[in-house]
């Protein structure tokens, strides 16, 4: 009986010790440990226009999907660029369409990072050399695409990347069939989990808008200094490192008295 | 007999590949020699494959597109290919909506892309590059 209830006990510790490791969500589709630096939530990344009459519909629409997260909203802005050239803005998405030729992709998302992780800048681009064909010219191609490439920009991977099983009901899943069903057109609950996750911290500056580099900081304050890396000599060495917007990294030597 | 034997496997796995591919037109040889119709058609503004260092050329190959990148040393095209992930996406950091399932070979000079699943196209292409160290599902 004792030997009962002690096993009935490892059981349940081993039970809660599951319970306690397992993530709150399912999402687990981060890119890396990409992200876009900022110091609250929701954030707002502006999405630059370069787009054609044909894709101003798709971007307003991927925009207001991804603006459901709770962490992040999007605002279409003018352009900044050309469609062929795709040049990125800092702090910001430039959202671009032209026929780029017989690349092999439908769109392509690329991303800047500083200090290792912090998004500083991305673009998108679609390609018309391929959406002009009557195979891919349909509001569904169209949409999953933008869709995607918009959702990668802020730090999101594929959830699946086998383009012929069972839709997952989220642009963020390779496909044959875009309209499935399910349809993989929008986001979906997983993709919005995983931002949360994504941007459940904050960061000791903001890269998001930063369109010129900001002057360093004065470090006058502990406040300023970033992240505690290292610890010596019984705490009285501490070493700090901060990220800057303009790519720097600042690192703090201190020697507490 | 272990030696024999040895010398005998290490032979029977030499590739049957050219020495040596250190540009397009060598690449166009030995698709030709194996058979295949070749078409260049044209070099990719850096932009289109702007995850690669080097702009690359179109080649029609048997029909269908693959994209050639020649570098200027092996080294280079390593430091390429090392950005490839092994499903192809993404690219350094760059994600990408292939069209079709990706293949990417590596071969001295050359990173070679090709996106589509023709069964002879995939077989053609390993004859003179061997197997892709890239590829998607």
């Amino acid at each position: 009986m004792i030997s009962t209830s002690r096993k009935s006990a490892g059981l349940l510790i081993v039970a809660l010790t599951v319970l306690a490791f397992q993530p709150s969500t399912s999402a687990h589709h981060r890119w890396r440990k990409y992200h876009w630096a900022r110091q609250s939530n929701p954030f707002s990344v502006k999405l630059g226009k370069n787009l054609s009459s044909a894709w101003t519909t798709y971007l307003t629409s991927a925009s207001a999907d991804w603006s459901n997260s709770d962490v992040l909203n999007t605002t279409t802005v003018t352009g900044g660029t050309t469609g062929a050239t795709c040049a990125p803005t800092s702090g910001r998405v430039e959202v671009c369409n032209a026929a780029y030729g017989s690349t092999g992709w439908l769109g392509v998302a690329q991303i800047w990072i500083t200090g290792g992780s912090h998004i500083t800048q991305g673009t998108v681009k679609v390609n018309d050399t391929y959406f002009n064909q009557a195979q891919y010219n349909t509001p569904s191609w169209r949409q999953l695409v933008m869709c995607q490439e918009v959702g990668h920009t802020f730090g999101l991977d594929h959830q699946d990347e086998n383009f012929n099983n069972a839709n997952l009901g989220t642009c963020m899943d390779y496909t044959s069939n875009p309209d499935g069903p399910p349809s993989n057109l929008s986001p979906n609950a997983h993709d919005y989990e995983e931002l949360d996750i994504i941007y459940s911290h904050f960061d000791s500056f903001t890269s998001v808008g930063a369109s010129t580099p900001q002057a360093s900081p004065a470090l006058n304050n502990p406040s300023e200094w970033g992240q505690l890396v290292k610890v010596a000599h019984g705490g009285k060495t501490q070493i700090f490192e901060r990220d800057l917007p303009n790519g720097q990294r600042v690192v703090t030597f201190v020697i507490w008295a | 007999m272990v030696c024999a034997a040895v010398a005998v496997s290490a032979c029977a796995a030499a590739p049957t590949q050219p020495t040596e591919l250190v540009s397009v037109d060598a690449l166009v040889r030995s698709l030709e020699e194996q058979g295949a119709t070749v078409t260049r058609a044209g070099s990719f503004p850096q932009s289109s494959h702007s995850y690669f260092s080097v702009a690359g050329e179109r080649l029609v190959v048997n029909g269908e597109d693959v994209a050639v990148f020649a570098y200027p040393s092996v080294d280079r095209a390593v430091g390429d290919a090392a950005k490839v992930s092994p499903t192809g996406s993404p690219i350094g950091q760059t994600q990408i909506s292939w069209m079709d399932t990706p293949h990417v070979y590596k071969r001295d000079r050359l990173i070679v892309l090709y996106v589509g699943h023709s069964a002879g196209q995939l077989k053609l292409l390993a004859a003179v590059l061997g197997p892709p160290f890239a590829e998607g599902r």
